[in-house]
């Protein structure tokens, strides 16, 4: 019978099935770092591990690819159920935040005992948790105004520094080059800084927008932030030239289906590959509110935080903020440099000169106000979306202002309470 | 006449999207931004397929997709022969309960237990590993039922005779009641197969290196989509596709019998 | 004569007890349990709550909306598969050449797997620049509102489903004993009759079959919205089991997790003793 033949081969089946990559060897120790560039952003990064690996014969850094930050926050979740298995480093984002502040597992920068002294002040403070630093700044950004040169040159108009600049100039674009003004719908990441710069820079909700423990309530409703950014982005809609699109709004400006939009500082290098010899690239200042709003953006992108406490970790780590790492990193990407010796430094001067446009985001953030932070919530990719309907259903049917409001708050308001009432 | 034309219709639609995967796996990264869409390459990209082969993870992937499927595939198919097998034809107390607690377990579907079972595995420490991959798929109630069906439309004859004869269990299986139940054992191993190759969320969860990903979560791990560079995607996928298509052509007689036996849910 | 014990008999089922113990049972009685619960991070009991669990699930709005949106796929699905299966079913049910050819096209889709598919969909739906737009002269950003996402879904999953359900459907039309076609030949039925009133009740059995699986496939579906949508746009094509992989695993939100494993486990045993049920009646009447 044939088949008996083939048992031998069964007891292969042991050996394969707990068949792992993993090579430990002796002397080496290996620092597993999870991330999330992909891209542009993956060859740089595997550039930054390489140099790393050939420079160093004791520590061998592992990176590895887990999709976008919150795949890797969903990785690191589901790794730290299981007790074991959780890399040395992952980059995360300010959705982790919350769960970060509270993870058992976290080392904190401080534990760690990582050289800060060189971090821009503020890319820095963006991590500050009520325990600690939950990481040290590595992939920083922040919202850039993407605009088609092209298609402003052709409308006679210049960029917007104001909402309501925005509003008036829209419809010329839209009405001179045919194409929509703007596509997007404000999430998470665009309200920090449309609602925070307002009055010279507010809180979005209570405890420091949860950097020093859970948040009780929002206060964007309290403060009327949320109703005057509304009122504004609603009559922007209203002028017919806003394409309320989301998903695939970068292909849109870059197949030139719309003239501007609002992104990462993280896809300046993309967005550069992806327009060579389509038409002009143009970024800017994010449009403010109103003249009062002056408090900026925040500094956004990703940190590095760390699960194991040893000296490898914390050298891997400072490697990644030295000033040469940082530079060669924002050159490549459109990140900021967090190092302030990499800005002060001439290689950097000069690298802006030419390319210009990698200076902006440095410089908007470095003006922003201290009080503009990531918002560290629970569920705070639910929270992403809810924001997008609720401006939608404003924008589209007919929801009142107060009402969408009130919406948001009471959502927002009841998952804190539901955290609130899990966790107690 | 007219259901001619339908039929063909019907197969043009149907047939689509792997024309139209062909076609994408040769766009260029303009031919994906042009307005409107393009049926065809505007010049035929083939730069997207040697890049889609250098990804230093693509035949990584493909192994451990291969691996995982056949291995659970064989492991499945035998658990549910030797236990169709013993309630089949071997009398022991409590037959009838243990049964019924197998059975039952196809009212619990799987999915709605992700979290748990990812629990479980990960205490064992079988993350990462082709073991944690499929270990809750080696079994399926629903197959147990279509393999004991099948074995008791065999003459109780056979199976006493032999047993007179003094044979082993093994051999009495394996020489006598395989051969005879063939056809649905080859059922059992496609649908097993095609189960675990195809599974998405929980090896999505239990792997969380390189080494050990499968191709389903592989594809949407290489950062191609992210990075806007959906040429070398494309060619990905049809370089996996284009062995199934053929295979699945060639030996559809085979597919089509072996499935027509029974459906495990 | 006595029926004597094998005990060997344990030793074979064994493997099945094992794994069907430690992946199905276990798991939902812990969850079961656990849904009355709170529990702390790293998964501890901390306090008997009750009902609690369950009410907070029922009033929070985006868990009723994915039980909305899930009923929305399966009740458009369902019948949308059903129908164009069953109709490559019959196109082909009767051996020719001609049917040879189609038929081996149609079991195509069998070759993709479920995310290279979804990849592939997400392309041919862009919302930028889709090819069905140019095909069919539409006008339609897709995926960017609620009822052209789920459409788009709906039409994934019918190819994911495809080639299946027609093997099935064209085995039965094809183990349909000849004498009785033949019967009704000589009783001068036409080719729509006898296919009405021969061919498609002898294949009930089967349509009921292929029907119960797209409703257990609609309901249960997550991965291809994950890999389409995301749920998106603004949450509005999550699904249950959607949800709860984000609460479960990125929300850290132990008592979604708890009770919606649990109430989805009833939900799917209630569908099945319903489907047994249909079954035997049939087989009965």
């Amino acid at each position: 019978m044939k088949i008996l033949r083939l048992l031998p081969l069964l007891f292969l089946i042991p050996a394969m099935l707990f068949a792992n990559g993993n090579t430990e060897s002796g002397d080496v120790s290996t620092v597993t770092v999870w991330h999330s560039n992909s891209g542009v952003l993956e060859d740089a990064f595997n550039h930054l591990v390489d140099e790393f690996n050939t420079n160093h014969d004791d520590i061998r850094i592992d990176a590895i690819y887990q999709g976008r930050a919150n795949d890797v926050l969903t990785s690191v979740n589901a790794a730290s159920l299981a007790g074991s298995g959780l890399p040395d480093i992952a980059q995360l984002d300010a959705t982790a935040g919350l769960d970060m502040m509270y993870a058992p597992y976290l080392v904190t920068v401080e534990e760690l005992g990582v050289d800060t002294s060189a971090l821009i002040a503020s890319a820095y403070a963006a991590y500050d948790g009520m325990n600690g630093h939950i990481g040290v700044p590595f992939n920083a950004s922040s919202l850039l105004f993407y605009y088609n040169a092209d298609l402003f040159e052709q409308a006679g108009v210049n960029v917007p520094r104001t909402l309501d600049e925005f509003i008036e100039i829209a419809p010329v674009i839209h009405e001179k080059t045919g194409v929509y003004a703007f596509s997007g719908v404000p999430t998470t990441y665009e309200l920090v800084s449309f609602l925070g710069s307002q009055q010279g820079g507010v809180y979005i909700s209570d405890n420091r927008n949860g950097h020093d423990g859970v948040s009780t309530k929002v206060l964007f409703d309290e403060n009327g932030t949320f109703k005057t950014f509304l009122e504004k982005w609603k009559a922007l809609y209203d002028t017919g030239a806003v394409n309320n699109l989301t998903s695939g709004v970068s292909s849109a400006f870059y197949s030139g289906q719309s003239a501007s939009m609002l992104a990462s500082s993280s896809n300046l290098s993309t967005a550069l590959e992806n327009t060579d010899g389509l038409f002009s690239l143009g970024v800017a200042n994010v449009p403010m509110v109103d003249d009062e709003a002056t408090g900026g953006v925040n500094i956004g992108g990703g940190c590095l935080a760390a699960f194991t406490n040893s000296e490898a970790v914390k050298e891997v780590i400072e490697y990644f903020i030295s000033p040469s790492v940082q530079a060669y990193w924002a050159e490549h990407t459109g990140y900021m440099p967090v190092n302030s010796k990499t800005v002060e430094s001439e290689d950097w001067q000069s690298f802006i000169a030419e390319n210009p446009l990698y200076s902006v985001a440095l410089d908007q953030a470095l003006s922003s106000s201290e009080v503009v932070i990531g918002l560290w919530i629970p569920s705070a990719y639910q929270v992403y979306y809810s924001f997008q309907s609720t401006i939608a259903s404003v924008l589209e049917d007919g929801m009142s202002i107060d009402d969408a409001v009130r919406t948001m708050a009471d959502m927002i308001n009841t998952s804190l309470a539901e955290y609130t009432r899990q966790h107690a | 006449m007219l259901k001619k034309i339908f039929a063909i219709l019907l197969a043009l639609v149907i047939v689509f999207p792997l024309f139209y995967n062909i076609s994408l796996s040769l766009f260029s990264p303009r031919d994906f931004n042009t307005s409107p869409a393009l049926f065809f390459p505007s010049s035929p990209a083939f730069e997207n397929f040697s890049r889609a082969v250098s990804h230093r993870y693509f035949l990584r992937y493909t192994i451990n997709s291969l691996v995982t499927a056949t291995l659970a595939a064989v492991i499945r198919t035998l658990i549910v022969t030797l236990s169709a097998y013993a309630f089949s034809f071997l009398h022991f107390r409590g037959k009838k309960i243990i049964l019924f607690f197998l059975l039952l377990s196809a009212f619990i579907p799987q999915d709605s237990l992700l979290y748990q079972n990812y629990v479980t595995v990960s205490r064992m420490n079988l993350t990462n590993t082709y073991l944690g991959i499929i270990i809750t798929s080696l079994f399926s109630a629903t197959q147990l039922m279509m393999l004991m069906t099948a074995m008791k439309s065999l003459s109780k004859d056979t199976f006493d005779a032999s047993r007179v004869d003094g044979a082993k269990d093994i051999t009495i299986l394996f020489h006598i009641i395989v051969p005879l139940t063939k056809s649905v054992i080859i059922t059992i191993f496609l649908q097993s197969f095609i189960g675990v190759f195809n599974a998405y969320l929980w090896p999505l969860l239990v792997t969380n290196t390189p080494d050990m990903r499968t191709i389903q979560i592989g594809v949407s791990l290489m950062g191609y989509q992210e990075s806007g560079r959906m040429g070398p995607l494309f060619a990905t996928l049809l370089i996996i596709l284009i062995p199934f298509v053929i295979l699945v052509v060639a030996t559809r007689k085979l597919i089509i019998k072996a499935l027509s036996n029974g459906l495990s849910y | 004569m006595r029926a004597k014990n094998d005990k060997r008999g344990y030793l074979y089922v064994l493997p099945a007890v094992i794994l069907v113990a430690v992946f199905s049972y276990y798991p939902f009685l812990k969850a079961f349990i656990s849904s009355f619960f709170l529990k702390t991070q790293s998964g501890e009991f901390s306090a008997f709550v009750g009902l609690d669990n369950y009410k907070a699930l029922f009033s929070n709005g985006y868990f009723l909306e994915s039980v909305n949106t899930t009923f929305l796929i399966t009740a458009i699905f369902v019948p949308l598969n059903t129908f164009l299966t069953l109709l490559a079913a019959s196109f082909v049910r009767r051996e020719s050449r001609f049917n040879e050819i189609t038929g081996s096209l149609y079991i195509i889709p069998m070759a993709f797997s479920m995310s290279l598919l979804a990849l592939l969909f997400k392309q041919i739906f862009s919302p930028t620049n889709s090819i069905i737009n140019r095909i069919f002269g539409l006008d339609i950003v897709w995926l960017n509102d609620r009822i052209s996402a789920i459409f788009a879904i709906i039409i994934l999953c019918i190819f994911l489903d495809f080639a299946l359900d027609y093997i099935l459907l064209l085995s039965a039309f094809r183990k349909i004993e000849r004498n009785i076609i033949e019967a009704s030949l000589i009783d001068g039925a036409n080719e729509i009759q006898r296919y009405f009133l021969i061919e498609l009740p002898q294949i009930i059995p089967t349509l009921i079959m292929t029907i119960f699986i797209a409703v257990k496939d609609a309901l249960l579906i997550s991965a291809p919205i994950m890999l389409m949508t995301e749920g998106g746009p603004f949450r509005s094509t999550e699904s249950v089991m959607f949800y709860y992989y984000i609460e479960a695993f990125r929300g850290q939100n132990r008592a979604a997790e708890s009770t919606i494993s649990t109430i989805t486990v009833l939900f799917s045993a209630l569908l099945l003793i319903i489907y047994s049920a249909v079954q035997k009646r049939r087989r009965h009447a």
